[in-house]
Parts: structure tokens; C-alpha cells; sequence
């Protein structure tokens, strides 16, 4: 119970930090707070001794998948940063609409 | 003893949370965001999980969280802030209710195990599924690179 109650808490201030995030530098730190509280919800099934071998299964490709989609957005970061210099998400105004 | 110690890893681990939210600086909100994910890899091993602690430690802190805080180093703005405070109240509290609401009605056993074993007898296996998967990033950000050059 307190995991799951962390882990609510954790994805509740990663949502604020991406609502409130200027940059995409500030976006990724929240991602990968939210991963953390994906991480911290899988920690029940290890307590059933049935589903331990489906957490560790679901644990595994987590990790693997959330670092595999982390790495590709540090680098479209990179790749935005020496398109347009400069990674602030004021302001739309190449594609999408202007907010 | 052993719930006060979980607790205390999770309170830590939201206190660090908080700092990566509060602060308005890049580098030290990543600072913030790396020591919160080792609270919640020391939940992982205080369990006796340690295939996932493992993990948590060399992908997300090791690789992931320490080229996070060089981009964040890189780019290191001190962004102002556009949501009002009062939001995190309101947001924690509800958070609170569900975590409660979640909780109770989840079944919790009192053993913790690692089974790592079961699924996967050779270490091996995980070793070239992330070889593998890094190839597979490097290849497609070369890739990229020679398209942007050219």
C-alpha cells in the first residue's frame, strides 16, 4: 500500500512538473519520474507468489522500454536544440498551432 | 520496522520529487529527479528484489539518469513557473485519496521474493537484450546524424 500510495504521489508531481515545464529538458525530468512511479505500482505483484514471475516479465520490458523511449527523446532534444537553437516550448512555430 | 523503513524510502523518494518540482533550475531538479529514483531502487532492494534494483540502478541512474543531468547541465535554464502552488494541494490530496482507495482494496502478501531465476536462468540473455537494444539506438542516431549532415 504505501508503494502504490508513492507511486500515485511520484505520477501526480511528475503531471505538475509537465504542466509547468517551459522546456523539453524539464519534460524529460518529468517522464522519468513518472517511469519511476510506473516502476514503484509493479512492486504488488511481487508480493503474490503466483504473478512473481509476471512482475519480473512486466518489470523487464518496463525498464527496457521506457529507457529505449527516454534515450530517443534525449535525442530528438539534441535534434531540436540544432534545428531551431533552442529547446524552450514557449511557443509553437513550426507545426501544430500557435498557443 | 519493515514498514517504517518502506516508508521512510517512500517519503524520501516524494520529498526528492517535490525538490525536482520546486526547483526552477534544470540541474538541480535532475539532481532531484536521479536521488528520487534511487529511493525507489532502495525500495527495490530493501525487498529483496535485486534483479529489478539492478536494473533501476544501471539503466535509469546509471545511463538514462546521468545523461539527463549532463543535458540538464548543458541547458541549464531557471525556468518560471506557470502553474499555480495551491495545484500541488490539490493534487496531492487527491492523490492521497486514491492511493488510499487503491490500497485497500489491493491484495497484499507479506513475502517478497525474488524469482528472477524462473523466468530467466542466464543473466546472459538480459546482458544481449540490452546489447542488442543499444546497437539498435546507435544505429538509428547515426543514422539520423548522416541524414541531418548530408
Amino acid at each position: 500500500m504505501i508503494e502504490t500510495a508513492t507511486s500515485i504521489g511520484l505520477l501526480v508531481i511528475g503531471y505538475l512538473i509537465a504542466t509547468s515545464a517551459k522546456d523539453v529538458i524539464r519534460l524529460l525530468i518529468s517522464l522519468e519520474l513518472m517511469f519511476s512511479a510506473v516502476f514503484l505500482s509493479v512492486v504488488p505483484l511481487f508480493t503474490n507468489p503466483s504473478l512473481i514471475a509476471e512482475g519480473n516479465a512486466i518489470t523487464l520490458i518496463t525498464v527496457f522500454t521506457s529507457a529505449g523511449e527516454l534515450l530517443i527523446m534525449i535525442s530528438a532534444i539534441i535534434f531540436l536544440d540544432r534545428k531551431f537553437r533552442k529547446t524552450t516550448v514557449d511557443v509553437i512555430t513550426t507545426g501544430g498551432d500557435e498557443l | 520496522m519493515e514498514a517504517v523503513i518502506v516508508l521512510l524510502l517512500s517519503v524520501i523518494a516524494l520529498i526528492f520529487a517535490l525538490g525536482a518540482w520546486i526547483t526552477r533550475d534544470n540541474f538541480y531538479s535532475a539532481l532531484f529527479m536521479s536521488a528520487t529514483m534511487l529511493a525507489v531502487g532502495a525500495i527495490y532492494a530493501f525487498h529483496g528484489i535485486y534483479s529489478v534494483f539492478v536494473l533501476i540502478a544501471f539503466i535509469f541512474i546509471g545511463a538514462v539518469g546521468i545523461v539527463t543531468v549532463a543535458l540538464a547541465a548543458t541547458y541549464r535554464f531557471v525556468n518560471p513557473r506557470k502553474v499555480d502552488e495551491r495545484w500541488l494541494v490539490v493534487g496531492e490530496v487527491i492523490a492521497v485519496i486514491l492511493a488510499v482507495t487503491v490500497g485497500l482494496n489491493t491484495f497484499m502478501a507479506g513475502e517478497f521474493s525474488d524469482a528472477f531465476d524462473k523466468m530467466l536462468t542466464d543473466y546472459s540473455v538480459l546482458v544481449a537484450f540490452l546489447i542488442v537494444l543499444t546497437t539498435l539506438l546507435m544505429l538509428s542516431a547515426i543514422s539520423m546524424l548522416r541524414r541531418d549532415s548530408a
